[in-house]
This record gives structure tokens, sequence and C-alpha cells, in this order.
């Protein structure tokens, strides 16, 4: 039987660049008016850039197709950024196209798109759905326009609103929003009301997560400067707590450490990255697991141009080079990983893949584990063989995570 | 008897930066024909692609022209180069030793500045006949009459003939070729004399070796004769000699009155000092020409390969760099921060920065540069002498009686109404003021004595930057003085980084302290701790500034399966837990160790 592979698109640009996006993405020349505030460090990009990149992220899709179709069936496809709404939708359907043509794609396959409001349009929606997208995340970020407009983003409250209802009007039955809390100087009132709002609206997914400050970005440089506060640990707490109540209150089931969703509408490609599944990532600088081996693409756009056209040998010879995690490192990911779901490590299975039992492995960390679980912050449940994060100690995933690596 | 003297005009331009030397002395090569527009790069003489860039001439090129003059006569010019910056006081002066006469180029839209002035004095020390000549006057802004009497008033020169050009448009090139037949004399020597001939330039040839640039006062020279350089005593077999037309051509001999070039299979540019006087070693010369130095050192800084380059690599290209450079030295050291390196020296700032930037650009290296650093005089309670160049090297402090500092005289020329600001600035680094002199209405020349220490660090850009770009500076060594002099040191995380160490006076190490902790917090990423940044004299904390730690708790979304990214992060925080409880490397970018120097407009 073939195994099941999920795959990543990266679509690397953007109309702007966000306060607080350390990612890599460009900035669309189009869009390049004096209403747009450029930064520093953003690359500007015309159209031909645009339509040169597809054509390798094309060449990729068929290069790589002829080396795993045989092997996999695709059963997720995310196509993620920068903002895969900002581009033409023709560009999306023939990627769609390219990919149904060169895997063996499964007939239930998932298929999410990452859209912004300010570009989402009725038109783009309907060619999407049209081209097999079943799934749409939005980056809301806030339901506040202040807060829209600290955070650098390019639409407004109604504009969401709007868009989310248009999704719904046209039939996209498995919609998403992403939400960003503890901005800066942010009030825990402001946090409940945007919480309150997607609620209201009936998505069926949400991604909350708080605010992490990049290097790079200019967020990074206002914070480090002291021109720009967050919230402490205490303050955090707050906004956590109250999503997760408001959530869970409404029906959300809180299956990953920054995920809710309804009954059935958990985010199937994500959570091959926290099973220890295998992904492909196509474009510039996306990652993958797959055939045990780890890897990120290029990141410098002509280098990115060569590995894209690696034909089947080429791309066998390219992987050789790959250098691969000790068993060590991946038991390490195996666990950190999983300890993002609420179900936490599977440890029958940890023994199956690595052929050890986890308490052989850590049998340092097992008073550590107990510290913790004393603290409220996880439980090692002897009898489900499962070892999991609480609410409480999601919120300090960071430091229990980095126990493993 | 010497009519072959009688056509040969020795001479150099002399200018200040900008004003537009390297352009005229092209128009004067298209002129004479000896370059063909055709192969003309712009700007001929400067052959080296920095010093077009930054459109100052490092290393002096000479040339050998024909030019035949409207009274029907062929005339030989030999053009001699100068450098054009404070840092070469020495080699500009044994340029203008090599002439008779000298073009001085004044900017019609500038007039005199403080650096004409110096080269100015500098001619008439080796009593050149001075030729004055207004550029740039094809500019709306060009002032002729104003400027000429100011050279009148300020140098004391006959002005109101000096040619009028504009070398950009090739515009009265002609009257100034005639005005140097007639102005500059001839060269006087004698041909069946003693050999005696000034060495003004030497550069390093992969295939021959040093090629010497000199001027034949007395004498002539040939291949095969045994020579001898009277000042550094040593003996060379010559092996040619010829002219620069600019392109070499090789001569059956040089003789008096001639400049030309001399291979003898010298192997170091060092061993082929400027100003040093050739003589043959059967029949000597009894005295040197005069104005020999030795080559000094003024500031020093730590050059060290930065992360992944390797020191054999950075260690050839200061050899290289030497063999070419008389004025450049350098030695290895060691560095707790840094590791291996050296300690290199230079004539001044600019200098360094060249030499950084070659090693960057033409090697292709990664360097970090310390913090310059000048001579101290360290004089112990025994009453022993010591030179320190580098801070980490100040001995124990209860051994010191105390300490000496470099002084310097530095002339400042300016436009009248920054008059306050430069004084504030000259003041604020312990300057004493000599005098000030009113050089024309509205110019002003203010002459300070002032330690080297506060003329390395970032005192030429404070003042370009206080005058927009109108005020120019030249200053020269006088003597070693006793400072209160303290060294101060940086920590990162408590720890002791000795490439950031600097000796600086007791009044100023509060106000520095506080500037280089707010540079390096602005320059130091964010760690998963918080990272104090402490200035110290010895034990006490005169300054500190905090980077900031990342958040330890965050809710994070993870994109696109970037396990690795996640993954580095989680380890990062790991070792953060562990540096918590023990020391800790700060990671600290190379900028780091340039910005703490640079001027800041905000301080």
């Amino acid at each position: 039987m073939k195994k099941t592979l999920g795959l990543y698109i990266h679509i690397p640009f953007c109309e702007r660049k966000c306060n607080y996006c350390g990612f890599l993405s460009f900035v669309m020349k189009e869009n390049n008016n004096n209403y747009f505030r450029l930064r520093e460090n953003d690359v500007i990009v015309g159209e031909a850039s645009v339509k040169g990149y597809f054509d390798n992220l094309l060449k990729e899709i068929d290069n790589r197709g002829k080396y795993l179709r045989d092997k996999y069936v695709v059963d997720t496809i995310f196509i993620g950024g920068g903002t895969p709404s900002a581009v033409d939708e023709e560009y999306i359907e023939k990627l769609l196209k390219k990919i149904k043509l060169h895997y063996d794609v499964h007939e239930d396959v998932e298929i999410t798109i990452e859209a912004n409001p300010n570009s989402l349009t009725e038109k783009k929606i309907v060619s999407y759905k049209n081209a097999g997208i079943n799934r749409i995340s939005i980056g809301v970020q806030s339901f506040d326009d202040d807060e829209l407009r600290m955070l650098g983003r390019l639409h407004n409250e109604e504009m969401a609103i709007d868009k989310i209802n248009l999704c719904r009007k046209l039939g996209i039955e498995n919609l998403s929003v992403d939400l960003i809390f503890d901005l800066p100087d942010q009030k825990l009132e402001s946090w409940h009301r945007t919480l309150i709002k997607a609620i209201s609206l009936g998505v069926d997914h949400i991604s909350a997560y708080s605010l992490q400050i990049e290097e790079g970005t200019e967020f990074y440089r206002e914070f480090k400067m002291g021109s720009l506060s967050t919230a402490d640990d205490e303050k955090l707490r707050k906004f956590y707590d109250l999503a997760v109540n408001e959530l869970t209150n409404a029906g959300y089931d809180h299956y990953e450490i920054s995920n809710f969703s309804k009954i059935g509408k958990e985010s199937g490609h994500n959570i091959k990255y926290w099973k220890y599944e295998e992904y492909l990532g196509i474009g510039i600088g996306a990652s993958s697991y797959i055939l045990n081996k780890r890897w990120e693409n290029p990141k410098v756009y002509s280098d990115y141009g060569k590995y894209s056209n690696l034909d089947l040998e080429d791309f066998d010879m390219w992987l050789d080079g790959v250098k691969e995690n000790s068993e060590k490192e991946e038991m390490g990911i195996f666990i950190f990983t999983a300890l993002r779901m609420k179900e936490g490590v599977n440890l029958r299975e940890f023994k199956k893949i690595f052929g050890k039992s986890f308490r052989e492995v850590y049998s340092d960390k097992l008073d550590y584990i107990k510290k913790e679980a004393e603290k409220g912050n996880c439980i090692l449940d002897c009898s489900e063989k499962r070892l999991f994060l609480t609410e409480n100690g999601f919120l300090k995933s960071n430091d229990i995570m980095c126990e493993f690596v | 008897m010497n009519s072959y003297q009688d056509k040969i005009r020795n001479f150099s331009i002399i200018a200040h930066i900008d004003h537009g030397k390297s352009t005229l002395a092209d128009r004067i090569l298209e002129k004479t024909g000896s370059v063909s527009q055709r192969e003309m790069k712009d700007q001929f003489l400067d052959n080296m692609e920095l010093e077009r860039e930054r459109g100052i001439t490092i290393k002096l090129q000479t040339s050998r022209l024909i030019y035949n003059a409207k009274d029907g006569n062929e005339y030989i010019f030999n053009l001699i180069d100068t450098p054009g910056h404070v840092d070469f006081t020495y080699e500009v002066s044994r340029s203008l030793a090599a002439c008779e006469g000298a073009v001085l180029v004044v900017d019609a839209t500038q007039g005199v500045e403080a650096q004409t002035l110096a080269n100015v004095y500098l001619a008439l020390d080796e009593d050149l006949e001075i030729l004055p000549c207004l550029n740039k006057i094809d500019l709306p802004s060009a002032r002729c009459d104003e400027v000429k009497e100011e050279i009148e008033d300020v140098i004391g020169i006959e002005a109101m003939d000096a040619p009028l050009v504009s070398a950009k448009e090739g515009l009265g090139i002609e009257d100034l070729l005639e005005s140097i037949v007639k102005n500059v004399p001839a060269p006087k020597g004698d041909v069946n004399g003693k050999l005696k001939a000034l060495i003004f330039d030497s550069y390093y040839d992969n295939y021959k070796g040093v090629i010497i640039y000199a001027r034949v006062f007395d004498g002539r020279v040939k291949p095969g004769e045994i020579i001898r350089l009277m000042n550094s005593k040593t003996k060379y077999e010559v092996t040619e000699v010829g002219i620069l037309s600019p392109r070499p051509v090789m001569k059956k001999e040089l003789k008096a009155g001639e400049v030309g070039y001399i291979l003898a299979s010298i192997k170091q540019v060092r061993d082929a000092r400027v100003g040093d006087t050739i003589t043959l070693d059967e029949d000597p010369a009894d005295e040197p020409l005069p104005g020999y130095k030795k080559a000094q050192s003024m500031v020093y800084c730590g050059i060290y390969p930065a992360e992944g380059e390797k020191y054999e690599n950075v260690k050839d290209a200061l050899e290289k760099l030497q063999v070419n450079d008389a004025a450049f030295n350098f030695e290895p050291e060691t560095s707790k921060a840094l590791g291996f390196g050296f300690r290199c020296g230079f004539l001044g700032l600019l200098h360094m920065e060249i030499i950084v930037e070659r090693l960057e650009r033409e090697f292709n290296l990664a360097v970090i540069t310390t913090s310059p650093s000048v001579i101290y005089k360290v004089i112990g309670v025994d009453g022993s002498e010591t030179m320190v160049q580098n801070p980490s090297n100040l001995p124990d402090l209860t051994t010191i009686k105390h300490l000496e500092e470099p002084i310097v005289k530095a002339d400042i020329m300016i436009p009248k109404e920054y008059v306050g600001n430069i004084m504030e600035i000259c003041q604020d680094r312990r300057g004493k003021l000599l005098h000030m002199e009113y050089i024309t209405e509205d110019r002003v020349q203010l002459h300070y004595e002032m330690p080297l220490n506060e003329v390395i660090y970032d005192f030429f850009d404070a003042l370009k930057s206080k005058t927009r770009g109108y005020g120019s500076l030249d200053y020269e060594f006088v003597r070693y003085e006793p400072s209160k002099l303290v060294k101060m040191d940086i920590l990162l995380n408590k720890e002791l980084v000795d490439a950031f160490s600097m000796i600086v006076h007791e009044s100023k190490a509060y106000q520095r302290g506080k500037f280089v902790c707010e540079k390096l917090k602005e320059v130091i990423p964010m760690h998963q701790f918080e990272v104090p940044i402490q200035a110290s004299i010895g034990q006490k904390v005169i300054a500190r500034a905090t980077v900031r730690a990342y958040r330890k708790d965050v809710i994070a979304k993870c994109y696109g399966g970037d396990i690795s990214r996640k993954k580095k992060l989680l380890e990062k925080q790991k070792e953060g837990k562990k540096r918590m409880r023990q020391f800790g490397r700060v990671e600290v970018p190379q900028e780091a160790f340039t910005a703490v120097l640079k001027y800041d407009e905000n301080k």
C-alpha cells in the first residue's frame, strides 16, 4: 500500500510586508506606490518575477512528481505564503492542475489556501472552488481597526467580516481564521471582542497565537529599542486563558497548542507535522520531511531556480547530499512536535518507530517530567501510554519541549 | 651646456580633495597626446579602483608628457602626482621636493581650504614656484574674482593672471600649459656631478620587484651600476631605468633634471623608502638630500579573521599589502574574544580604512577591525618607558607612574558661521585653541592642539557633518604629554571582551562608556536571556545598558512544517536555560566592532 503525503506549496509574494512577519516573502511591485510604506529590507519584485517563479514551481512539481507518484498518495495540499491570494487566481488553477496530473491525489484530499481579506475576491473564491480547494484560511489577525493598522495589515474589520461571509455564501465549507493576541499595548477587552466576533461568524477553525518578535522585522527593531512593549508572562497567561475559555465554551476543541476547531474540522495538513508524518515542501525556502530526510529548499531565488529544475537522477544525487539527523535528534523532534497536540506523545508509537522505549531513552528526564506533572503542566498516563501537556503546560510548552531537543 | 634641461618642467598639482586635481591631470594627459581619448579611463592617474570610487588619490603616479609650446619648442613635462589626504603629508612633501613648480588648483566655487593651505606651505618649504589656477569655472556658482583675491590674501601669491580652467569641460587647459612653460623654472642640476636622486615613490610589481620613482638632481644613473641608498645604507645593482609616458619606456640612462623609474631587484617597498637619496656606491655624494623621515605609524588597530575566515589568508594578504606600502606594518597578536589576529599600524585613520577596504575588496576577506588606538607612552614607577599600542596590553596600574599621549597640531578651516559649533566639538575633544584667524571675511582657520586619541575616533566625521561638508582638517604630531588616562573595558554578560577595551581620558570615560553601551545595545541581537552590557574602569562600572531577552513563554504558530527552525529555537532556549546559571558567550555581530566608532549625530 502506498504511504500518504502532504504537499506544501509556498507562494512568497505579498502586497506588503507586515510589521511582525519574518517570513520569506517578496513585495510585489504593482502595489509599490506611495500608499505602501516600504521597509528597509523589503525585496520588490515585478510581474515578470512572479511569472518566472511560477514557471519554476510548475517544473518542481513536475520533477518531484516523477520521483514520488508511485510511492505516495497525496491526501493534503496546503498553499501557503506569503499571501497566495495576492497573485492572480490563474496561477493557483495551473498549479493544482499540474499536481493532479503528476501525483496520485486522493479523492477526499483536503486542499487549503491562505488568503488575506483585502485580496480575496468573489472571482478568486469561485476559481479556487472550481480548482478543488475546499478549505480557506484567512489572515484576519484582529477585528480591531487600530490593531490591524499597527500590525501593518491592509484590511479593516468590515472587510474581514465581508470576506468571511462571502466565502460562506459561495459554499466554502471549511473556513479558518488566524488571530494574534498579546499585541503591543493590547487590552484584554479588545482580544475578547475579537474572539467573540470570530465565534459569532461561525468559522470552523481558529488559529490563535501570541505575537512573536522575529529578528529582521519592524517589530523586532522597535521592541529591542524599547519603543514597543508586549505583555509579561503573567499578562500573556490572561490572554491565553481567555482564548481557551471562550473558544472551548463555544464548542471548539483545543486540539493543538495554537489551534481550535469544530468537530471534524481540524487541519489535516498541519496535523501531519505534529504526528511525524511525511510532507513535501514545494517552492522557495519550503521544508520537507520525506524518505527519512529533512531539508529546506534554497532560499536564494537563483539557487531555487536551479533546484526546481533538478530532474529524477539529479534529485536523487541531491538527496544523497542531505544530512540526516541523528536518531536522538529525530526522537526529540518526534516528542516536541507531538507535545503540541492535545493527545500528546504516543509512547507505543515511539517504541514502534525507534525500537526503544521512551523510559529507557529519557531515563534522565523522568524526574523532570515528574516535577512538571506536580506543577500541573503535564501528565504521564501510564495506562494509555501517553505523555501530554495540560492547558497550563501549553503555556510553558517551549520550556518543556526544549528538554528533549 | 645643459640645454636639454631648459626644456624640462617638473611640477606637481596640488589641490584639496574634490577640487578636481585628477580630472585636470586627465585633461593635461589628453592635451599632450600622452593618452589617447579612446584608451582613457576617467582619471587616468588614479589607477586603483578604490581611489576612483572615493575620489582621492592614494598612491602616486607620475607621467612624462611632451608639449609643443607656442614658442615653437618641444618641452618635456614631468607631472608628479601627489596623494591628497592628511595621512600622507610626508609623501606629499617628497613628491613636491622632486619638482621645481606646483600648479595650485583651487575650486572657483569653494575657495581656499585648510588642506590646500597645508599643501601650499609644503610647496613653499621646498621653494617651489606656485602657479594658481581656478577650476570648475563652468559652474554657475563660480566666483573667480573673489577666489583670486582670496588666494592673494591668504597665500600671498600673485593670482590675477591665474589661468581659468574647467577640467571637466576641457576649457583653458592650453593657457595653463603655457603658463607652466613660462613660470616653472627649468631644473639646474650638474649632470657631471656625483649622483643624487630622490625617491619620491615606489611600488611593488609582481614581475619586476620594487619600482622606484626618482628625480635625478645631479649626475646620471644607468643599468649595471651599483647604487647606494644613503639613509637605509643598502646597496643594489641597477637592472633597468626608464621613463613613464605614462606607460614605462626603457632608457639607457637617467640624468640630472630628469624623472623616471629605476629597477634594482629590490624585494620590498620598505627597502626603498620614499625620501631616501640614491647615489653611486663607487663615487658617492657627500650628503643625502634633506627631508628624509622614517615611516611612523600613528594609529594602531587589531585586524582579525572573521568567523569562517582563515588566519593564513589574512596573513598572506597583509604581507602582500605591506610589500607595497612602506607606511603599513603588522605583527601577530591574540585576543581572548577574537582569537588569533594582527596588530596593524597606520599613518592615520584614512590609511587604516583604505587597508581594511582593500582586504575586503581586493582579497575578498572577511575581517574584524577593533577600535583604533594611538600609541601611549607608559612611564613606570621605576622610571622605565614603554610604548603601548594595544589597550589590553596596558601593564598593571600599580606599576605605572603616569601615562603620556600623543598631541597633534590641528588646523581646521571652516566658513565662519560654523565657528561656534566647531569650537564646541574641539572643546569637547580636549582641544586647546592656539589661535584663530580670519582668512577672508567669511573663512576662518582655527589652530588647535589636541590629543590624537580624540582626533582618530570620529572627529573628521563630526567636522564634516557639523559644517555640511565645508570644513577641512590637517594635523601633525607635535609631542607626547602626560595625561589622566584610564583603560575602559566592556563586559558582555559580565565577561570582558578585550577587543572593545580602549584608553580614554578620565573626563571622557563616562560619556564614552555610555555611548559604547548604547551602540552595542543596538547591534547585539536579542538572546534567550538578558544581556547586560557594562563599561567599567577597573572594578567600577561606569555605564550600562541591557539587551532585552526574548519572552520565555509563547503560544507559537509553526509555519509550513518548518520543524528545523522550531528545533533551533528550542535548542537556543535550552542553552538559555543553562546560561541562566552559568556565564554565557554572547553572540556579537561583526558590525559591533565598527559601530562603536561611528560618529552619531544625535548623541
